[in-house]
């Protein structure tokens, strides 16, 4: 049985080809057209009509209700970003059938597995580890932007879900331009954040957003709008504002200090309710970018759990894969076998 | 029946299935965000034939818009009441009982503002716990219908 996944999303894009199981080729960081696609796969070996399985990472219909939500909240404004991210989704979503259609080669079946899911899978087969609780923080591809459970690759269940646009990696790359660093360039702010203090901490917990005890937020989003991704709004920079020091080179290394203590705090918090919820004493951990935010494993290593294995970058692609692999079709051959059969 | 009123009726007979295939187009649109495809596609189906109908054929809907007509007396009166039980029992009963309980603190200026900061605030969680069926969704589907694959 060959499967191959593929992941789409912009920030993860890449191919994976599986066989049997076994991982026979992954690559990252390739553009997504019919054309450029296909010859990446016979770059990499694989011929599309060898392939059974297409499992593509992310479900187009939750990523449009992100889309639909976002823009819906910010009316008249969201219009402009609805059309911004509607076109992108159509082009990349609506006509993958086409493309992988009859007119090329490949001629089985597209199965489209969920973000948290794949990233879950891939987490696991990167860890090796099994009966095991999970934690996922993403940035809201597909709704959900941070979920928890327990299992292991071949069998596992999401207990619960936050959705989009409560994100913790959202808040904190939020704050990156407003302390001059661009975002996505972690360690510029992770360098800021380790000469600041944590005087705005008490700020950023108080004014934009509820934490309750067991690591669950919602961010005030009087403090944050959408456009070109979360950033902080005007009222939330006269929030800050109102509390800066006139060495604006200071503030910046305080507050940088201040978002990474408050990721801290919802992730201890988060890691002691899922001890306490899920009875596991092995955790495995995926967020691209959150570990980064924290600039150290002192919150895994001060956390209940025995074994904590922290995937920082997930490939949906090889998740997706190994998902439909694992599971979709070991439900499948389940079904198949006659009533009273011992699996 | 009058010529005013015949014209009343065709126009009405038109507007109500406007009126319901819009309904129906949304609530279809609804389903398939809900991963819902059978419903989905039944109910564009019959949003979409209701809209020809009051298009071309407005004639078959005249039915449901006479008994309507015909019965408006007693919808009016049913509305009013509706609406004085709305009013009472939904706003001015429970906000009553909320300041009889609580106070008029509970009122106050900087109370809804702090209520209204955080909407949909749980008392003690914002995690969202999966039922089973829901946790079957987000198994495994295709673009927009749903297939369950796991039935534990």
């Amino acid at each position: 049985m060959n499967i191959l996944g593929i992941s789409i999303s912009p920030s993860d894009h890449g191919f994976c080809f599986l066989r049997d199981g076994a991982v026979q080729s992954a690559v990252q960081n390739i553009s997504f057209s019919a054309g450029s696609f296909e010859v990446s796969l016979q770059q990499a070996g694989i011929v599309l009509g060898d392939v059974d399985l297409l499992a593509v990472c992310d479900k187009p219909i939750l990523q449009w209700q992100r889309i639909m939500k976002a823009s819906l909240s910010q009316v008249p404004e969201g219009s402009m970003m609805f059309l911004k991210e509607a076109l992108p989704w159509i082009r990349r979503h609506a006509w993958m059938k086409k493309t992988f259609g009859p007119k090329s080669a490949f001629h089985g079946e597209v199965l489209f597995v969920g973000r948290h899911q794949s990233l879950v899978a891939a987490a696991f087969s990167q860890s090796n580890l099994s009966d095991a609780a999970f934690l996922t923080f993403d940035t809201g591809v597909e709704l959900v932007t941070s979920c928890f459970g327990v299992g292991a690759l071949d069998d596992f269940c999401v207990q619960a879900e936050q959705y989009y646009p409560h994100s913790l990696e959202l808040f904190c790359s939020a704050f990156m331009p407003v302390t001059g660093v661009v975002r996505g360039d972690v360690n510029h702010f992770l360098g800021l954040a380790s000469k600041g203090k944590a005087d705005y901490a008490d700020l950023l917990f108080a004014e934009f957003m509820d934490l309750k005890e067991d690591g669950s937020f919602r961010l005030d989003m009087n403090c944050f709008n959408y456009r070109n991704g979360l950033t902080v709004s005007s009222t939330g920079l006269s929030r800050l504002i109102g509390c800066f020091n006139d060495n604006a080179e200071i503030s910046a290394r305080d507050l940088a200090r201040s978002v990474q203590i408050v990721a801290e705090t919802i992730l201890s918090r988060t890691l002691k309710y899922l001890y306490y919820i899920s009875g596991k004493s092995r955790l495995c951990i995926l967020g691209s970018g959150t570990s980064h935010c924290l600039g150290g494993d002192t919150v895994w290593e001060n956390s209940a759990f025995d074994e904590v294995s922290v995937e920082e970058s997930g490939n949906g692609a090889v998740g997706a894969a190994l998902f439909v692999w694992q599971q979709y079709l070991r439900q499948q051959s389940i079904k198949s076998l006659p009533v009273g059969s011992e699996i | 029946m009058t010529c005013t009123q015949d014209i009343l009726v065709a126009v009405g007979a038109r507007c109500f299935g406007l009126v319901l295939s819009t309904v129906l187009a949304l609530l279809s649109w609804y389903c398939l965000l809900h991963d819902s495809m059978s419903g989905g596609f039944v109910l564009s189906v019959i949003a979409f034939g209701t809209l020809l109908l009051s298009l071309f054929s407005s004639g078959m809907l005249v039915m449901p818009v006479r008994v309507f007509l015909a019965l408006w007396g007693k919808i009016y009166i049913c509305l009013q009441g509706a609406f004085l039980l709305v009013v009472f029992f939904l706003i001015i009963s429970p906000l009553g009982l909320a300041i009889s309980v609580f106070g008029s603190e509970f009122v106050s200026k900087g109370q809804i503002r702090r209520n209204r900061k955080y909407r949909n605030k749980a008392p003690g969680s914002y995690w969202t716990t999966l039922s089973d069926t829901e946790r079957m969704y987000r198994t495994l589907y295709r673009p927009l219908s749903l297939i369950i694959v796991n039935e534990k």
